[in-house]
C-alpha cells in the first residue's frame, strides 16, 4: 500500500475479511502437489463439458481406413484404435464418464453415509445396530462387494455407481459418526435443546455443518477410489460395455494391441493415474488446509 | 406476588458403575414473578442438577425420579419431549456457564439469535433479523447491525455473554436459568452482566433462577438464596438474614470462605455433615 492510501480514512477502516472458504483454497494452492492436483482436476472438467467442442471426431465414429494410427499421425493427436476411432475424443468423453460416475457415486454413498453417521452419532439406541452393519459392509473387500453387487443388478454403468456408492457408505458413516459423537458433547448442542430445538433441526443444522471439512476430505479422496474401481470393474467387463469410451474397457479393449498399438491401452492408464493421483493430493491439501490446528499464515 | 415456578420434593438421580446416585435428594423450592433466586453451593451440591432438572435436560444418564417442577401450574415432570421442547427457549430459558463453548463456532451471531425466534414465533428470516438487531441492542451491545453477521471468535468473553443472554430472552421467557454465567469472566465484566440480567430481570418482569457458587454475586443480584449441600437444601431464605443471620454451619462457613482484603488468615470451608454440625470439630 502507498503513502497516501495509508492515510485515507477509508482505508485506515478494518479490511473487509476473506470468506473462510477463499481462505482454505489459498492454503490448498500453497501446497505445491495440490496445486498441481487442482489443475490437472480443473483440466478434466473442462475436458469434460466442453468435450464436442475439443473435438473433432465423435468417440464413436469408425472409419477402417486408418486403423491403429500412432500418436499425431494423420491429424489425428492421439492416434486411433483399431476401428480408427479417434483415441483424443474417447479419452476426452471418457473424462465425461469417470466423472460423472465418480461424482454421482460419491454423492450417493455420501447421502447414505451421512445418514447412518448422523443417527449412530446422535441416538446411542441404535449407534451399536447400525455400526455393526456398518462393520459388516467393512468386512468385505471393497473390490470384491461391488463385483457381488454387480453380479446381482447385471452389468451396466448404473450398477457401477450403486456398487461404489453402496462401497462408499461405510467410511464416510465412520467418519460422520466419529464427529458427531464429539461435537454432540459440546456445550452449544446443549444450547441449542435449551432454546427448544428439536433433534432434526440440531443434526442437521448445528451438527452436520461442523463436521464438513472430514466430508470434503473424505468425498475428495473417495473420488479418486470411485474412478479407479469404475475403471477396474469395467476392464474386467463387469462396468461399462463396448464400445462405451471408458478408460478402463479402453485398457482392456487394447490389450490384444498391445505389440501392434500400445498406445491403445497406454494412453487411458495415464489417464486415469493422472486423475487418481490429481484428486488423492486434492484430498491430502485439503485437510492440512482445513485442519483447525495448522497456523494461518496468509 | 404471582407463582412461577414449584419445585417440590425433587429426586434426580444418576445412573453410575456403582449404581444410582442421588444428585438431588428432595428439595422443594419456589420462584416469584420478578423475583430472583440464587442456588448456591459448591461443586457438587446438585445446583447444577437442580437447574437440568427443570429445564428436563438432564444426561441420558440422569432422570427425575420423584417430586414434581410446576411452571405456572403446568406439571413438567412426565412431560414428551415434543412438549418440553415448546416449553424450552420459549417459557424457561437458560444461559450457560462458558460464553465461549455455549455458542457454535461454525454460525454468525445473527444465525444464532435467530434460531429461537424461527422456532418458536415462526418468524421469516427477514423479521428475525430485525428483532434480533434489537435484542442485541437491548443487551448493550454496541453496532448491532455489524456484530450480526461476526462470528463467536470475534467477540470478547463478556459480548459473547450478552449475546447468549440475547439468545435466551429473544422469546421473552417467563423463567431465566443461569448457570455460573459471570463465573468464566472478569470482576469488572461480571458485575456488568450482573446488572444487565437484573435490569431484563425487572424490564420483562421475569423470575430468575441463579446457579452460582461465588457469594459476591448472591449479594449483589438475589432476593432469596437457596444454599444447597450434598443434593439437600440447608438453608434458605431472604438474602438479608442468609448474609446476616446464617443458620446452618455450612452456610456460615461459605459466608466466612469469601476471601476478605483486610483479613489474610485463611478461612478454608470445612466440609459439613448434613445435620449442620462442621466435620472439623465432630
Amino acid at each position: 500500500m502507498s503513502a497516501e492510501v495509508v492515510f485515507n480514512e477509508k482505508n485506515a477502516a478494518p479490511k473487509k475479511k476473506e470468506r473462510y472458504i477463499v481462505q482454505t483454497f489459498k492454503r490448498v494452492l500453497k501446497n505445491k502437489l495440490a496445486f498441481i492436483g487442482i489443475i490437472i482436476v480443473s483440466i478434466q472438467i473442462i475436458l469434460a463439458i466442453f468435450a464436442p467442442f475439443l473435438t473433432s471426431y465423435g468417440p464413436y465414429e469408425q472409419n477402417l481406413a486408418v486403423t491403429e494410427l500412432g500418436i499425431g499421425e494423420e491429424g489425428h493427436i492421439l492416434g486411433t484404435d483399431n476401428y480408427g476411432r479417434d483415441m483424443w475424443s474417447r479419452l476426452v468423453y471418457g473424462a465425461r464418464i469417470s466423472l460423472i460416475v465418480g461424482l454421482s457415486s460419491v454423492a450417493l454413498g455420501l447421502i447414505g453415509g451421512l445418514t447412518l453417521g448422523l443417527l449412530a452419532g446422535f441416538y446411542r439406541r441404535i449407534d451399536g445396530f447400525v455400526m455393526r452393519i456398518v462393520d459388516l459392509l467393512f468386512a468385505f473387500p471393497g473390490i470384491l462387494l461391488a463385483m457381488l453387487i454387480i453380479a446381482m443388478l447385471g452389468t451396466s454403468l448404473v450398477n457401477v455407481v450403486i456398487a461404489i456408492s453402496i462401497w462408499s457408505i461405510p467410511g464416510c458413516a465412520r467418519i460422520v459418526r466419529g464427529s458427531v459423537l464429539s461435537i454432540k458433547k459440546q456445550e452449544y448442542i446443549l444450547a441449542m435443546k435449551s432454546l427448544g430445538a428439536s433433534d432434526i433441526r440440531i443434526m442437521l443444522k448445528h451438527i452436520l455443518p461442523n463436521c464438513t471439512a472430514p466430508i470434503i476430505v473424505f468425498a475428495t479422496m473417495r473420488m479418486a477410489t470411485a474412478i479407479l474401481s469404475t475403471s477396474a470393474l469395467s476392464f474386467l467387463g463387469l462396468g461399462a460395455q463396448p464400445p462405451t469410451p471408458e478408460w478402463g474397457a479402453m485398457i482392456a479393449a487394447g490389450q490384444d494391441f498391445m505389440w501392434t498399438a500400445p498406445h491403445m491401452s497406454i494412453i487411458p492408464g495415464i489417464a486415469i493415474m493422472l486423475t487418481v493421483f490429481a484428486f488423492n493430493v486434492v484430498g491430502d491439501g485439503l485437510r492440512d488446509a482445513l485442519d483447525p490446528n495448522m497456523e494461518i499464515d496468509l | 406476588m404471582e407463582r412461577l415456578l414449584q419445585v417440590e420434593n425433587l429426586v434426580t438421580q444418576y445412573k453410575t458403575a456403582e449404581g444410582m446416585f442421588s444428585a438431588v435428594k428432595g428439595i422443594s423450592f419456589t420462584v416469584e414473578k420478578g423475583e430472583t433466586v440464587c442456588i448456591v453451593g459448591e461443586s457438587g451440591s446438585g445446583k447444577s442438577a437442580t437447574a437440568l432438572s427443570i429445564m428436563g435436560l438432564l444426561p441420558a444418564n440422569g432422570k427425575i425420579t420423584e417430586g414434581s417442577i410446576r411452571l405456572k401450574d403446568d406439571e413438567l415432570v412426565g412431560k414428551t419431549e415434543e412438549q418440553l421442547q415448546q416449553i424450552r427457549g420459549n417459557e424457561i430459558s437458560m444461559i450457560f456457564q462458558e460464553p465461549m463453548t455455549a455458542l457454535n463456532p461454525v454460525f454468525t451471531i445473527g444465525f444464532q439469535i435467530r434460531e429461537p425466534l424461527m422456532i418458536h414465533l415462526n418468524m421469516s428470516k427477514k423479521e428475525a433479523t430485525l428483532v434480533s438487531i434489537e435484542l442485541l441492542k437491548k443487551v448493550g451491545i454496541p453496532n448491532p447491525k455489524e456484530k450480526i453477521k461476526q462470528f463467536p471468535h470475534e467477540l470478547s468473553g463478556g459480548m459473547r455473554q450478552r449475546v447468549m443472554i440475547a439468545i435466551a430472552l429473544a422469546c421473552e421467557p417467563s423463567l431465566l436459568i443461569a448457570d455460573e454465567p459471570t463465573t468464566a469472566l472478569d470482576v469488572t465484566i461480571q458485575s456488568q452482566i450482573l446488572d444487565l440480567i437484573d435490569d431484563l430481570k425487572e424490564q420483562m418482569g421475569m423470575g430468575v433462577v441463579f446457579v452460582t457458587h461465588d457469594m459476591g454475586v448472591v449479594a449483589e443480584i438475589a432476593d432469596r438464596v437457596m444454599v444447597m449441600y450434598a443434593g439437600e437444601v440447608v438453608e434458605m431464605g431472604d438474602v438479608h438474614r442468609i448474609f446476616n443471620h446464617p443458620q446452618h454451619s455450612y452456610t456460615k462457613g461459605l459466608l466466612a470462605a469469601v476471601p476478605n482484603v483486610d483479613d489474610d488468615s485463611k478461612n478454608w470451608l470445612q466440609g459439613v455433615n448434613i445435620h449442620g454440625k462442621s466435620s472439623a470439630s465432630s
